[in-house]
């Protein structure tokens, strides 16, 4: 039987079920993605963990020569590297790295171009051609080029890692927000608030940014996910975080030269790096669907 | 048609300096010069200026990037500073070797993407789709030079089929080709599933359907050909991305292309090689967006009307 009449409170409470919890029913829905959800938290939950448990220069850095390059066994899961150093206590520690590198940059990428793509959006004309052609010149440069050049330009460390990834990918979401902008744009509800006199500003944060949301959300996941494959790549090619810090892709890396006998030193990283990625696009696949199920096909 | 192809020539220009005024700038910021590299260990302060003289880096920021952009506009790249040979001559040596390893990534992606793509899209919702959607994430979410080590451990150290390094033979672009490939062999995937998709549920194959084709040939003649659209379109950012790929891969494998001559450029502090790679890069990159988009006219009339606006 359909009710007929509701009261204030039910319609109250309908309201406020429909924006978060109807993306949350949606998400659950999908097992990939709570997979990846489910991953994520542990990986944060394992990199916290090894903060608190493990210390920095005695169980991370400090050689132990008597033990270097042990084969994986009950003592040693994954093994001991050419130092002695356990893998596995590295590869544990070493998420904070990748997590935190692709986390902060993508909260400067996603904050920096989704302000110029809100901008670029909203106000077009001669504003929209300077930001879309500004980010068209830094899109041509290949961006493990340009974060190379930004690494070797500012120095190597953990905060210019964060920030040249960050860099790289600014057009990425300033595009993403602009092409979210547009269609907003038009609406009938953005000129009944210019006509009204609410500044620009405000429009800009009430009304376009919360229907432009989507499209920004589902980038910012996909985006950790590929600023954690560039910052291992860096790492990979000795422009990351310098040694010894356990960082997965500088691991790779000195692990490469003992690939002939000792190929466990490579694996254990590189499986790390692809777990975490995985887990965040698959978060990003299940976030699309959620926020808008029209697209799932 | 004609005055667009002039027009997005006549954009390159400025974006074309643009990026060699970043990269310029960004490797002046970074320390050491390739001048105090070079020097002698026991060259005077006199001697180390005429070396910054006859190198060409004499003078403020501005004014060395002034004369780099006034010969760069007359299409002169200028020279290597740690070669003592012209840019052009070097990246157009190393050019061919990262390009070949492009376009066999890039084969090696459809030869995987499109028709796994197609056994996603018309076996929907089946286990086929689910693990043909898994093998395309992974392929997105493994790093390209992990896959280059594994392949290297399997085929060249365990098994000792295919050299894992060197570009001597054919054998030897193979693994290179595969790790490059499969990175981008994900993205085609789902691409070619979600456009089949779309395609798919069109009228017209009904139509096709109705009048008795048969199944093979609705969906191999009838819907790939335009299922295939939206894939020639990526097919810039694809080569772009197997491009920038590269620089990891090419490392990985050893290979003689332009992606590690930038970054030995770049770590030599080699200003001039380094700018007129990244550069030729950018040139590149460009005209295959426009020849994409020129081509994706000549595959749809409808996006040719919209041009000619």
């Amino acid at each position: 039987m359909v009710k007929e009449k509701y009261s204030v409170e039910e319609l109250n409470a309908y309201k406020k079920r429909s924006i978060a919890s109807e993306v949350w029913r949606n998400y659950k829905k999908s097992p990939s993605a709570m997979a990846g959800l489910i991953v994520i938290f542990i990986i944060i939950v394992v990199a916290i963990i090894a903060q608190i448990v493990y210390d920095y220069d005695v169980d991370i850095v400090q050689q132990d020569i008597m033990n270097r390059l042990k084969e994986p066994s009950s003592e040693h899961l994954f093994g001991t590297d050419q130092y002695g150093r356990d893998v596995l206590i590295r590869v544990l520690y070493g998420a904070k790295y990748s997590l935190s590198v692709g986390i902060v940059s993508v909260a400067i990428s996603c904050l920096l171009g989704s302000s110029l793509g809100l901008i670029a959006g909203y106000y077009g004309g001669l504003v929209e051609n300077i930001i879309l052609r500004a980010c068209e010149i830094f899109m041509g440069i290949p961006s493990i080029l340009l974060g190379i050049a930004i690494m070797s330009a500012f120095g190597q460390s953990l905060l210019v890692l964060m920030f040249a990834i960050g860099l790289v990918y600014v057009p990425m979401f300033a595009r993403t927000a602009r092409a979210a902008v547009l269609p907003v744009r038009e609406q009938e509800y953005i000129e009944a608030a210019k006509v009204s006199g609410v500044s620009d500003l405000r429009i800009i944060f009430t009304h376009v940014l919360p229907n432009s949301m989507s499209p920004i959300i589902v980038q910012i996941t996909m985006g950790v996910a590929n600023g954690i494959l560039t910052a291992s790549s860096l790492s990979f090619l000795g422009l990351g975080v310098p040694v010894p810090a356990p960082e997965w892709g500088a691991m790779l890396s000195s692990g490469r030269e003992f690939i002939r006998d000792y190929s466990y030193l490579t694996f254990f990283p590189g499986l790390a790096i692809m777990i975490t990625v995985l887990a965040f696009n698959l978060m990003g696949d299940g976030l699309r669907d959620a926020l808008d199920p029209k697209l799932k096909q | 048609m004609i005055r667009y192809i002039i027009r997005r020539f006549l954009m390159m220009l400025p974006v074309l300096l643009a990026v060699s005024f970043v990269v310029y700038f960004l490797m002046d910021l970074a320390p050491g010069d390739i001048v105090s590299m070079m020097a002698p260990q026991d060259a005077t302060e006199v001697e180390i200026e005429m070396m910054r003289e006859e190198m060409g880096l004499h003078g403020s920021l501005p004014e060395r990037y002034f004369r780099y952009m006034k010969n760069l506009l007359k299409g002169d790249l200028g020279m290597s500073l740690s070669m003592k040979r012209p840019v052009v001559d070097v990246f157009f040596e190393r050019f061919p070797a990262t390009l070949k390893l492009a376009f066999g990534s890039i084969i090696v992606a459809m030869i995987i993407s499109i028709p796994l793509g197609i056994a996603a899209a018309t076996h929907h919702r089946s286990w086929l789709d689910g693990a043909s959607m898994v093998t395309a994430m992974l392929g997105l979410s493994m790093p390209s030079f992990w896959l280059g080590l594994l392949l290297i451990i399997l085929f060249s150290l365990k098994l000792g089929w295919l050299p894992s390094g060197g570009s001597g033979s054919f054998a030897s672009i193979i693994l290179p080709a595969i790790t490059l490939g499969a990175g981008q062999a994900g993205n085609l995937t789902r691409i070619t599933r979600s456009s089949m998709l779309e395609v798919i549920r069109q009228d017209y194959l009904r139509t096709a359907r109705a009048k008795g084709v048969s199944e093979k040939k609705v969906i191999y003649k009838h819907a790939l050909k335009n299922a295939l659209i939206p894939i020639i379109t990526i097919f810039g950012s694809t080569l772009g991305n197997a491009l920038g790929g590269a620089v990891a891969i090419e490392t990985v494998f050893s290979w003689p292309g332009v992606g590690r001559l930038t970054v030995s450029a770049i770590n030599n502090r080699d200003m001039t090689l380094a700018t007129g790679c990244i550069i030729m890069f950018t040139i590149f990159l460009t005209l295959t967006m426009l020849l994409v988009d020129i081509a994706y006219a000549y595959v749809d009339p409808r996006i040719k009307a919209q041009y000619s606006k």
